[in-house]
Parts: C-alpha cells; structure tokens; sequence
C-alpha cells in the first residue's frame, strides 16, 4: 500500500476524537477499501473519475432530482449560465492567463451551477464543444492539437471536474492530502463557507505530473495544455490554502518556487509506529552478509540500480547477497531486472523476494538496507528501516537527505558503482554498521515518532476547530 | 560577472540530457523536474555557482533546442488490414442463426419457428408466442449487450455479471408481466380456448428466455457459440421428431414437443454460455513469462454496483430501439394474421414470401459489416490527423465514407433485387410457398431493400449513439405499418399488408439517410458525444 494512504490511516485511526469525512477520489468504481474504516469517520464518499457513465451512477441523489436537472439543462441555459465560467476557467487554467482568483471563482460559479443542473448533458452539450473549439483553433500553440486529442481533453477534463459536484458536509476545517484536483473540494468550500483549508502534500503533484507528461502526452502543444492545467491547479491548493503542510524540507522549496510565502508552509514530518518497526530476531532467508531493499519494482523505484550495484558487490564480497521484497506492478520492467540478474550471472546473488505485507520481518532479515530510487518525497519505507535500525544507503533524491541525516549513506541516483561502494564500505565495518543503525533508529525515535505526528496534526485540527 | 566556462560545459552536457529524455520542454519547471531525476541536487547545483536547481534550470532550458533531434516520432502505426473478402463473411456470421434454420426448414421441413405443419389455431398461437417472446425481450437484450460490452471491456466482470443478473430479473418480470397480459386479455376480452393460449404463453416463455440468456454470446460476438448452440437445437429437434413420429405421436404433438427439445437444448446451450462467459471466474495461472514476483493486476472482485436506475436511464433509447425493431418488423405479418377469413390466424402464404425476402439482409449485412467494421479505428486516424482549426475536414472525410457505404449497400441491394426477382419462382418453390406467397415475395423484396438502407443506417448511427433519433423513426415506421397495411388488408386482400411494409421500409430508409445528415453535419461534436 502506497505511503499517502499508510499516513491517512495513521492519522484518522490515531485521531479518535476527531471526526472525519472522507472525500475519496479514485481513478475508477472497483478500487476497494483496503482498511477498515474507525468509528471516527462519519461518512466516506467515493467519486470515481473513469469507469462510469454520470456521477449520479455513485452518489446519493434520487432519481427524481437528476430528472429535474437533466430536464432544465437546455443548451440555451448553458451558454448563458455555464459558458462565461467555462471560458473563464479555460483562460486562467489552460492559457495561464487572467489569474487565480478568477479561476477560483469560475470554479465556484461552476461548483454552483452544477447545484441545479446535470453536468453529463451540460459536458456533452453543442456550446460547450463549441466553445472549447473555438478557444483551441483560437491559440497560437493548441491550434495545432489534433480533433481527436481536442476531444480527449474535453472528456477528460470534465472527468476532473467532476470534483464540483461533491458537496460535503460541514466542517470545521478541509484538509487535502494532494495539491490536486482533490484539493478544488477545499478551494471551493472555502469561497463558499469560508471553511479554512489547508493542505498536506507527500509528493510534489505538478511535478509528478510533469513527469507523466513526459512520458504521455501525444505532442508538444497537448503536453503544455495539461502542464498548464495541472500547475494551476496546484498553484490553485497553494493559493487557497491557509497553511500548507510538506512532510519535508525538500517539497517546501517546490511550494516556494510556486509562490507560496514561508510563513505559511510549515514541515509536518511523517510517524513511524516504533513498536511495530524495531529491531527484532526473525528467521533469515540467508546467514551471510545480506542487502535487503523493500521497495516496489518499477522504473521509479530503480531496482536496476540496486542488481546492478550487487555485481560489483559481489567482486568485493563474494558471499553476499540481496533480497528484494515488493510487488512487481510492470511486468516488462520485472522481465529486464530478471534478465539484467541472468545476464550478470547474479542468480545466486539477486533474490526477488515478491510482495511482502511484513516489512519489518524483511528489514531485520539483513545486514544493511538499500534504497536505490530516482523520484521520493519522504519515504515511509526509509522511515520504517530506519526505526528497525538498520544501516541504510539510499540515493540522494527528494527528501531522503533530510530523513536519513547521519543515520545512513547517501548516494547519486543512478550510480551502482557509489551505491555499491557504500555497501560494500558497511559489509567490512560491522562497527559502522552497529553505529549508523543506532542513529538511524534514534533518529526516527526523536524526529519522527508517530505520536509527534498525530499530536502536531490533532493541534492543527482543533486550533481550527475552536 | 564573472565568465566560468566550466559551468557553461556543465549547462550544456546537461541540456544535451535533458534533450534525450524530453527534446521538447515546455519551462524552467519541467527542465528542474528532469535535473532532480537525473540527480542534480540543490547541492550539485551550488557547487557550479548556482543557488538552486531552478536557477540551474532557468539557464539550461534555452539550450536544451540545440539539442532536439531534427525528427518527430511517427504518430501511431497503420490500422490493421483485413480483407473485405472476409470481413463480408464475418459480417455475415452474424446472421447465420436465421440461415441455419431456414435451411433446417427447408430440408427438413421443421423449425424453431415456423409452425407451417400445424393446424392453423396452433401454427397462430407459436407464431404469436415467438414474435411476442422477440418484441418483449429485444430492447432488454440491446440493453444488456451494450452496457455488459461497457464493463467487459474494462475486465469488469462483477459489473458485467450485475448487469446480467438485473437484466434477467427485469427481463424475467417483463415476460411475466406481458405473459400475464397476454392471458388475461385472451381470457376475458378476446376468449380463447384456454390450450391455445398456454401454446403462446409457452413458446412466449421459451423464446423469452433464450434471448434472455444469449445476451453475452451476442454481446461479445462470439460467432462459434451461436453456431453451435444452432447445430445442438436442430439435432435435437430432428432427433426428437424422428423418434416422436416413430413412437406415433400426432403431427402437432411430434412438432411441439420437438420443437420444445431444440429451444430446450438452445436455452441449456446458451446458458453454459452465459456461465462461461459472464459468471465463472478464471483461475489466473502465471504464464512462463511472468516472473514469480511479477504482482498481476488484480481483476475487480468486489465491486460496489452503480445505481441501475441511472444504467437503465441511459440505456432507454436502446431499450427503445430494440423493441420497435421486432414490432416494426412483425406489424405487416400480424395484419396479415387478423384480416383473414376465419379471423386472426396464422398466414403462412405471406409469412413464407416476407421470410424468404427477408433472406436478402443476410449478404447486405455483409456488406455493410465490411464498412462498419473499420469505422471506428479509421474515424481515430483521420480525427487523429486532422487539426483542430479544420473540423470540416473531418466531415468531408465521414460524408465521404458515408456516401461510399451507401453506394455498396444500395448497389448490392439493387444486385440482390434483380437476382431475387428473376428467380422468385424456383426460391418460393423450394421454399413451399403459393402464388400468393410469390406476389408477396416480389413487393416485399423491394420492401428488403428499402430497409436494408435504413438498418446500414442504423448501425452506422450506433456507433455515434444517435439512437433516440432511430428510435423515434421507427415508432413512426412501426404505426404506420399497422395502419397502411391494416387498411389496405381490409380493404383489399391480406397479402396487401406488404405495401404498408414496402411503404414504410422507403419512408424508414429514406428518412435514415436524412437522419444520418443531421449529426454527420456536426460530425467533430457527434463523435465526441458518443466517446
């Protein structure tokens, strides 16, 4: 399970005075509750993105109300009641122009009309295809975006969208867990009500958006549309925030870079349950000088880097070995690293272990924990090693730096030769080993107990709600 | 200033890499995204002098142009290739239920439908019961197939299994709740002997239920299992006749009862089907390429179902649509039922002349299948080619492809026509059919071909979801049918019933065409609605 939804859990589960409504925002309707829900949360709504048809299919409207709207949405009141909103969100999001505040209250105005109107038939209606149309053939750049990705923008930013018809129930304060669209839900809240918001961010949204982009996005001008999209709506959580909350130093210089003053971002780092993670005796797989590394085999993660740091590892330490545990999501990816083990002769030395549910038992079965990856915020994985008291080395990215401090190596990403040097550097120093697992484990106890981290989130909470 | 050209080799080898991985950045932002990923720190960056790595960004991103390769990459590959050759016969599998028991009748003089070697009160009381179990359950199954594809395609299977069971519940209580009509106003308004009636009521159930069950046979196109749930019931037909007769069982009884084994086999048949297709969960072995370790995507299991009200919401144009099509198509036999001598009875005269033209959609389907079948992919590319300034492009390029379907089905229609026309005698011949049965033929072919234009349209309209339209043309076909072919019945002869369904098949053929103009006018918006 991902780092962002081990927090949430920690957070409400640990927070039993304070009540919770859950706006769950997921790609499609079969994603399934992986938690059991505390008594504190009063009401979980999903809203699937994709996989339906109309919102009315998940929410707990009555059909005799989606009649009455569908019934009064007629092109006519849509150019004059939607489409001003509609263009005025397009100007400041997708062209960047006209500033937050007008997005925001285009958004809100939007948010209001959807009150009364159906928004499948208001999506799928003549003006607003029109209109988005028009405004594409109508820019120097999008101009050049094709009919069809036009109309796949179209779809899919009504899908984000979708976000305007939730309404929640009154509250104290909102809290997003992402500068995403998820966070529209408290911008909006906020002009409505003025209910305060405020906002905790674990990896940088735009920026991993971006890299998606990258990887995705069709054509240049297609790429831009979303990036400018997606930076607003960022920029949109920061603005409408009154505090933003980064779980380390790191994700704070992206906050500042996107205007956000200091005074309002303050680091929350992340808990780590220190009973549950701790130095234990469990049964090895292997006796001898052993890497561990639980991560989740993908591309991002790089356990590229780690098989192939292990060759040289080897030259060194003949007898040593590596255990991978994690779930291998890609199989293509899953097929190189097993070719890269093949292929470096490293079958005796290279084990993937396959997903673990648990990880403290796989970080005390070795000597020295290796975290290889290329792209982290502040990882729970790292925090949970550490709090084991292992030696780590990780790779210099995100917040790794700063959670590790003393308590491990840090080293460039992508460079299994330094990684490699590290590990072997532990493997003949039983006395650094010993001393870095200490501070790693004394660390996590000072800076990043659980019980911080719930206390610093229930002050913030009630600070709001009194 | 001070002029450092180490930083300046540095900016540039690191332009040069941000080249590789993204050759067309948009801003400072997305270059300082792939710096970190590559691992440049805020650190590594004050060791060359500057403060951070955004401001290490702000000086690479103009240089990373220099670097872009001078080719774009292609977009896409070319759309499969098939031949029309065989994309006609695939679209003529479709069909091939009706023809393999129209042959079975032929040779065999027996089948699933047609009751000719019956005492007419009871060749009328199937005859009814089969085309009401077709009117009753038409728009359920258009329903069901098209909302069970929806999920199916997304490896859905709880929710494709949700839209079956709703659908064979609502299904279920429509064919009671029809059946229950049917009797009650057999009994008390139109009074019947209470046999005749359980015979509709019966077929009416049978006929209801098969279709019921072979929704996701048609929803998935699977062409094997609709061959060989056809092949069963006729062996089982065919066996259980021979063995009836050789038992000496009446003509009706040996009829009726094989006839019951063949739609039995075709319900148990379809019913496996459904089982495998939609309820049995298959075991997820790893193949020999997946690494142990490899974590499949997991299938959804536990599903939380959508409200149905909403599915059956969208879903009431096709409900719409399915059902006028049967009572389209059955409204000129019917009249020909009631205007008879002897009241409403069975006219197997005309029935054998309209099958027999109907016979003529079997190849026409073909050919339009060989259109259809590439419109989607090919709608892709050329939307995908198009830029957003030049919509009208994009419906030339529809009008064009439009126009070139129409010439087919039109030319083959007409090619059919002439063949149909010149060898009516033989094929009402072979067929068992009378004189009245070969006039009926002549118009009703002409009829065949008015309507193979309209359902070309149809399913061209379809595939844009533009089916409240069709639906509406159909209602209109539908009465008028009645009412054409009602008057001139009583006024003339029966068998004149069939100009109300060569009337109407120009008016629904006709209209289609004029129908198909208004969205393709828009062609950009109405392919965008119907993603």
């Amino acid at each position: 399970m991902g780092g962002v939804s081990t927090w949430a859990d920690s957070l409400i589960r640990g927070l039993p005075d304070i009540r919770f409504e859950i706006v769950s925002i997921v790609s499609n309707p079969n994603v399934e509750l992986r938690y059991r829900l505390p008594r504190n949360v009063e009401r979980i709504r999903t809203l699937p993105l994709w996989g339906e048809e109309r919102p009315e299919e998940f929410n707990g409207e009555t059909y005799r109300s989606f009649l009455h709207r569908r019934l009064h949405t007629r092109d006519r009141f849509v150019r004059h009641s939607f489409l001003p909103h509609f263009e005025d969100f397009l100007e400041g999001s997708v062209n960047g122009d006209g500033g937050l505040e007008r997005v925001a209250e285009s958004l809100y105005q939007m948010h209001l009309y959807f009150q009364d109107r159906d928004f499948k038939k208001t999506f799928q209606s003549k003006p607003v295809f029109d209109l988005f149309e028009s405004f594409l053939a109508g820019h120097q750049l999008y101009r050049d975006i094709s009919v069809l990705e036009a109309a796949n923008i179209l779809r899919t930013l009504s899908r984000y969208l979708k976000v305007l018809t939730v309404h929640p129930g009154e509250a104290d304060v909102s809290h997003s867990a992402i500068a995403s669209i998820a966070g529209l839900i408290g911008v909006v809240e906020k002009m409505k009500r003025d209910v305060p918001f405020i906002l905790t961010e674990h990896g940088l949204y735009y920026r991993e958006r971006v890299l998606d982009l990258i990887n995705r996005a069709p054509d240049f001008p297609t790429k831009v549309l979303w990036s400018n999209f997606f930076r607003t709506v960022a920029r949109l959580n920061y603005r409408y925030a009154d505090r933003v909350y980064p779980v380390c130093k790191f994700n704070r210089r992206w906050q500042r870079e996107a205007g956000v003053p200091d005074d309002r971002i303050s680091v929350v780092y992340n808990g780590v349950d220190t009973r549950r993670f701790r130095p234990m005796a469990v049964d090895r797989p292997y006796p001898g000088p052993t890497v561990t590394s639980v991560i989740r085999i993908d591309r991002l993660k790089d356990a590229m880097n780690l098989i192939v740091a292990m060759s040289h590892v080897r030259q060194e330490i003949p007898n040593a070995r590596c255990l991978i545990y994690g779930p291998a999501p890609d199989l293509d990816y899953a097929q190189l690293c097993l070719g890269t083990v093949k292929k470096l002769g490293l079958q005796e030395t290279v084990r993937f272990m396959g997903y673990t549910s648990q990880p403290e038992a796989a970080y005390n079965a070795g000597d020295v924990v290796v975290m290889p990856s290329v792209s982290e915020g502040f990882p729970y994985a790292l925090l949970e090693a550490m709090a084991v008291g292992k030696p780590i080395v990780a790779t210099d990215v995100g917040g790794v730096r700063e959670a590790l401090g003393d308590g491990g190596i840090v080293v460039p990403p992508r460079s299994p030769r330094i990684l490699a040097d590290a590990v072997v550097t532990l493997f003949r120093d039983p006395a650094l080993q010993a001393q870095l697992g200490n501070e790693a484990r004394l660390r996590v106890q000072v800076a990043y107990p659980l019980e911080g981290f719930l206390r610093q989130y229930g002050d913030i909470y009630r600070g709001y709600a009194s | 200033m001070t002029w450092r050209p180490s930083n300046a080799t540095y900016v540039d080898s690191l332009a040069r890499t941000i080249a590789e991985v993204e050759p067309n950045v948009k801003d400072y932002l997305e270059v300082a995204v792939i710096l970190e990923i590559v691992g440049v720190s805020d650190e590594t960056a004050r060791l060359h002098g500057y403060e951070s790595v955004f401001a290490l960004a702000r000086d690479v991103e103009p240089l990373v142009e220099l670097y872009r390769p001078r080719t774009s990459p292609a977009r896409g590959g070319p759309l499969e290739q098939r031949s029309a050759f065989i994309l006609f016969f695939t679209g003529m599998f479709y069909n091939l239920w009706w023809v393999i028991m129209l042959v079975a009748l032929f040779l065999g003089g027996q089948s699933l439908w047609a009751s000719v070697r019956l005492p007419p009160d009871i060749a009328t009381s199937i005859g009814l019961g089969v085309i009401l179990g077709l009117v009753a359950t038409g728009g359920v199954q258009q329903f069901a197939s098209w909302k069970m594809t929806y999920y199916l395609l997304q490896d859905n299977k709880p929710l494709a299994r949700f839209v079956m069971d709703k659908s064979l519940f609502w299904g279920g209580v429509l064919l009671i709740t029809v059946g229950a009509g049917y009797a009650l106003i057999n009994e008390l308004i139109l009074p019947k002997a209470f046999g005749i009636t359980l015979v509709t009521l019966y077929y009416f159930l049978l006929i209801g239920l098969f279709r019921l069950l072979v929704v996701p046979v048609y929803a998935m196109k699977r062409y094997l299992p609709l061959i060989l749930s056809a092949l069963v019931a006729l062996a089982f037909m065919f066996v259980s006749l021979f063995v009836l007769e050789a038992l000496g069982a009446s003509r009706t009884l040996a009829t009726i009862g094989s006839q019951s084994f063949g739609l039995y086999a075709l319900i148990v048949v379809s019913a496996v089907f459904l089982f495998e297709y939609v309820y049995r969960e298959p075991r997820e072995e790893p193949t020999a390429e997946e690494p142990p370790f490899y974590s499949k995507p997991e299938r959804p299991r536990h599903v939380r179902p959508p409200r149905f009200a909403y599915l059956a919401h969208d879903g009431l144009p096709l409900i719409a649509y399915g059902t006028l099509f049967f009572v389209y198509l059955f409204a000129d036999r019917l009249v020909s039922w009631w205007n008879q001598g002897d009241g409403f009875a069975y006219n197997a005269s005309y029935q054998v002349g309209v099958d027999m033209a109907l016979l003529m959609l079997i190849p026409l389907t073909g050919v339009k299948f060989v259109f259809i079948y590439r419109l989607s992919d090919s709608m892709r590319e050329t939307l995908r080619a198009i830029p957003v300034t030049r919509p009208r492009a994009f419906e030339q390029w529809l009008t064009a492809f439009y126009g070139r379907m129409m010439v087919a089905v039109i030319v083959a229609g007409l090619l059919f026509l002439v063949v149909g026309l010149l060898l009516a005698g033989p094929i009402i011949a072979v067929a068992g059919g009378d004189a009245t049965s070969l006039v009926v033929f002549r118009y009703a072919l002409v009829g065949v071909f008015f309507f193979s234009v309209f359902l070309a349209n149809a399913v061209f309209s379809l595939v844009f979801r533009r089916t409240w339209g069709l639906s509406l043309i159909l209602f209109i076909g539908s009465v008028a049918n009645f009412i054409i072919g009602a008057t001139l019945a009583m006024s003339a002869d029966p068998w004149q019933a069939v100009f109300g369904f060569v009337i109407t098949a120009f008016y629904l053929g006709v209209v289609s065409i004029g129908y198909v103009y208004t969205y393709t006018s828009r062609a950009v918006y109405a392919h965008y609605t119907a993603m």
